[in-house]
């Protein structure tokens, strides 16, 4: 399993309380590839999306990142390439362009450089309508959640976390944040996990189905996959 | 310009609990139900400040630097316990490190008024080093209240930010840069206030009291800046160390916050 860019070990998480979220789970993410993870809500996927760039600890097992254990690398190194988007695209005050800038700021990311040629880019390709000087506080839910998106393409990292990106948007932005995850994946060789407890509608070519349900992570086959 | 000081006798401090018995009259009529607290109080006012005179007097007798030190530390240990009473977050455990922050922080800044601003010789000569090192610890310790509740507060209502900020790379002192300065200012005001109003709305209690004692009040005064701008600093210096640490152990080593 060489060609893993992510190998999950036997891996268990309990909260501090000692509540078991899940159990013995093995998983192996190729790098290009889209992974859905779904499951109810309180089902511990949040959780388990925060374990590859470790917001939680493991309380058993293992995860690789580059076949390198994950917690040999040092902290920054991780949030660099693992980046994690929270469910809520949180905008802090000023323009589009602040919200997309103020990473380059941290000392973490000082070494890549903010384009706003590469920005303007990813707006059109988002097809946000916007400018980059357009007041952030005025964007609707669905240009958050696609500014969300950039702001992390920007920072070009190896995986993307996606903690239900779709779930506050109407059905027309959620198709529309869909295809343009896939496309990412499938032509720019993107790889990401994304949690979700809808239904979605992503190709079989470019995604692996998962459903987190008794602690366990089930890998879904075909007829499996609706409603996931 | 001295005044012979004029000792009050024990039966006119004590004719002064007539106002107290007014004010419990006031409370039964009005239903404050004050009584027993104004009972308590004043009891335990007699007592410790009784107390406190017998310490004082043998401290200041003895004038022996490790009895300073205890003394001093163990007001400083007092002040700790009050604070950690007045902030709400309890997970957290900020006791032993605050304590450690606001002894260092005193230390430096009292000795420092002793040696080179009042010269006092020996510095640690308690008439001088007790009363002032006191007046540093009653109004930082409000402060570093202050800032520990506003620091706490601001990270419950920011978590989703400072988590975002983390997600993308920052570090917990630049995930948090805002509610740092926002900690630090909000404890500095109420000094920053006393330093505009001094004189002006109040005459300060220890000014008063040099007075009272028949120091001249060009003297008192130049005892009142020094003391006011001290407060400044101390407070400034106090919560910002404080604060350094109470941020760093909001976080794990990991960068994760631990509200």
């Amino acid at each position: 399993m060489s060609s893993s860019l992510l190998r999950i070990q036997n891996i268990s998480f309990s909260y501090p309380d000692g509540k078991p979220v899940f159990e013995r789970i093995d998983l192996n993410i190729r790098k290009g590839t889209l992974s859905i993870i779904s499951g109810e809500s309180g089902a511990g996927k949040s959780t388990f999306l925060k374990l590859f760039n470790r917001f939680h600890d493991l309380t058993d097992g293992k995860i690789f990142f580059h076949e390198r254990e994950l917690r040999d690398y040092q902290i920054s190194e991780i949030r660099r390439s693992i980046l994690y988007l929270p469910q809520l695209p949180h905008m802090i005050e000023g323009s589009v362009e602040d919200n997309l800038f103020f990473p380059f700021t941290f000392q973490s990311q000082k070494d890549k450089k903010y384009s706003p040629v590469n920005a303007r880019e990813w707006l059109d390709y988002f097809q946000l309508g916007v400018s980059l000087s357009h007041e952030a506080s005025k964007l609707s839910v669905g240009q958050r959640q696609r500014i969300a998106l950039i702001r992390a393409l920007l920072l070009e990292p190896e995986v993307l976390l996606l903690d239900e990106p779709c779930s506050s948007l109407d059905s027309r932005n959620r198709r529309l944040i869909e295809e343009k995850i896939e496309s990412l994946v499938e032509s720019r060789g993107v790889t990401a996990i994304m949690a979700t407890h809808g239904d979605v509608n992503f190709s079989e070519s470019v995604c692996a189905f998962f459903r987190l349900e008794d602690r366990h992570l089930k890998a879904l086959q075909r007829h499996e996959k609706q409603g996931a | 310009m001295q005044t012979e000081i004029i000792n009050i006798s024990w039966l006119n401090v004590t004719i002064t609990t007539l106002l107290i018995i007014a004010t419990g009259l006031c409370s039964l009529y009005l239903k404050l139900k004050l009584e027993q607290d104004l009972l308590i109080g004043t009891i335990r006012t007699f007592l410790q400040l009784l107390l406190l005179g017998y310490v004082l007097n043998a401290v200041f007798s003895l004038r022996n630097p490790f009895i300073v030190f205890l003394l001093f530390s163990f007001m400083i240990f007092f002040a700790a316990r009050i604070i950690s009473g007045r902030v709400r977050e309890k997970r957290i455990p900020y006791f032993a490190p605050v304590l450690a922050s606001m002894f260092l922080s005193y230390m430096i800044i009292n000795i420092f008024v002793m040696t080179v601003i009042i010269q006092v010789k020996p510095w640690y000569q308690p008439v001088y080093f007790i009363p002032i090192g006191g007046m540093i610890i009653g109004n930082s310790m409000n402060a570093i209240a202050i800032s520990i509740n506003t620091w706490f507060d601001g990270l419950r209502k920011e978590y989703d930010r400072i988590e975002l900020f983390l997600a993308l790379g920052a570090s917990p002192s630049e995930s948090t840069r805002e509610n740092f300065k926002g900690a630090v200012k909000s404890g500095m005001i109420p000094s920053i206030n006393a330093l505009m109003s001094v004189g002006i709305v109040s005459i300060p209690g220890m000014m008063t009291g040099q007075m009272l004692a028949g120091i001249d009040p060009l003297i008192a005064i130049k005892y009142q800046i020094v003391i006011m701008l001290l407060l400044v600093g101390s407070t400034a210096l106090s919560s910002i160390f404080a604060l350094h640490i109470v941020r760093k152990i909001s976080f794990t080593a990991n960068y994760q916050l631990k509200i």
